[in-house]
């Protein structure tokens, strides 16, 4: 199809259009709502492993199940986004099944081992904070249809896991001593993970089409301010440091590392003494993938094979 | 379809529900299951962000469009012999 199509359709975008069905998109829409797709659901269903391996160290049987909830959620909204995709002619099967595990779209932050109960309820007010942050923005602009609606879903129960996060936060940072130091210590590996995970600033980005297809509203760097803007309140609140403060005058929040750096993922550490470093050296260690990878995928698959192999 | 093999072949389903007596049932999304008792069970527990006073399922096959030639039903319409069911 032609470049005309394709500006015809922003066009028509631009007024409000929303687009009902994948006969109605462009090759342009239809490449640029399949990456943004495929993103999206690779990150439910690498959050599910992740936070799995996690709930192990929850403190009690409630406590376990409401990790358990969260965990059903992630891949109730994985299957909706790949559903989605199959949709539009992609193979879920394949999606799910058919890739190497470092061929999975998720950020780099869910290859990360949670290795305690305050790492995972971090993960649920920082990362889970961020898929609100990226998602509700998709909710409130995406020009499809079928998307719009399946997030409806999606908000209501990720609103939910932020709440769980910050409430555990909260009374981990109120009993001091040593659940006060593992609390800033999880903050200060998963704070910078979180802002790298909104991927390059505005200014080195070259033009995706997301914004021009409306399949979202915001930049990266909008997003990760809107994320800054309650994440930085709340851990200041609860007298956690945080590597970031807002600057009244430019009235936007500024890191206070040098952004991006190297991180060490044996140590969890970020190498703010070896100062800044490329975007491309960051897209080198997010295409080497994490320590966790492998496993995290290896566990989705486990027993397709076994049950499969008995039924047929 | 969906390129499932064997015994874990599924196919779509639609799934509606209404939350309270007195609202109109919804489409809120659908679902890939291997059969009619599963699609149930996997609709129940995949959309559990409601406590819903109603929810049913129905083959994706089933619906037959009577305006629209786009979408994911066109391919019900009477006379097609591509069926999605």
């Amino acid at each position: 199809m032609s470049q005309r199509a394709e500006d015809e359709l922003k066009q028509k975008i631009r007024k409000g259009y929303i687009l009902e069905s994948p006969e109605e998109m462009t090759p342009g829409y239809r490449k640029a709502i399949i990456v943004q797709l495929t993103v999206q659901a690779d990150t439910e269903l690498m959050s599910a492993p992740a936070y799995w391996l996690a709930a192990r160290h929850a403190p009690s049987t409630n406590t376990q199940v409401s990790a358990h909830a969260i965990i059903q959620d992630e891949l109730a909204h994985a299957n909706i986004a790949y559903r989605l995709l199959e949709d539009m002619g992609v193979s879920k099967e394949h999606l799910v099944y058919g890739r190497e595990p470092n061929e999975f779209k998720h950020p780099y932050g869910f290859d990360q081992p949670l290795d305690n109960w305050a790492e995972l309820v971090v993960a649920n007010g920082f990362f889970d904070r961020a898929g609100i942050c990226l998602l509700g923005d998709v909710h409130r602009n995406t020009s499809y249809g079928p998307l719009k609606r399946a997030l409806i879903k999606v908000d209501m129960e990720e609103t939910f896991h932020l709440r769980h996060g910050e409430v555990w936060m909260r009374r981990l940072a109120r009993a001091g001593g040593a659940a006060t130091e593992l609390l800033q210590r999880c903050v200060d590996w998963m704070f910078p993970m979180t802002i790298e995970w909104f991927g390059l600033p505005d200014d080195l980005k070259r033009h995706s089409g997301q914004l021009d297809y409306k399949l979202k509203g915001l930049t990266n760097d909008e997003l990760r301010q809107l994320w800054m803007s309650s994440t930085v309140p709340l851990c200041e609140s609860l007298g956690l440091s945080v590597p970031a403060h807002y600057d009244a005058a430019a009235e936007e929040y500024v890191l206070d590392y040098p952004f991006p750096c190297e991180y060490d993922p044996e140590e969890k550490r970020w190498l703010f003494e070896d100062g800044k470093i490329s975007w491309s050296a960051v897209f080198e260690r997010w295409k080497g993938r994490g320590p966790m990878n492998e496993r995290y995928v290896e566990s989705v698959r486990r027993s397709r094979g076994a049950v499969s192999s008995w039924l047929n | 379809m969906s390129g499932a093999r064997g015994g874990l072949a599924e196919s779509v389903y639609e799934v509606f529900a209404r939350k309270t007596r007195g609202e109109p049932l919804r489409h809120i999304g659908y679902i890939d299951a291997p059969g009619d008792e599963l699609a149930r069970v996997y609709a129940w527990k995949t959309y559990d962000e409601e406590n819903w006073f109603e929810m049913c399922v129905v083959p994706r096959g089933a619906v037959m469009p009577v305006n629209r030639t786009d979408g994911p039903w066109a391919a019900n319409r009477p006379g097609r012999k591509d069926g999605a069911g």
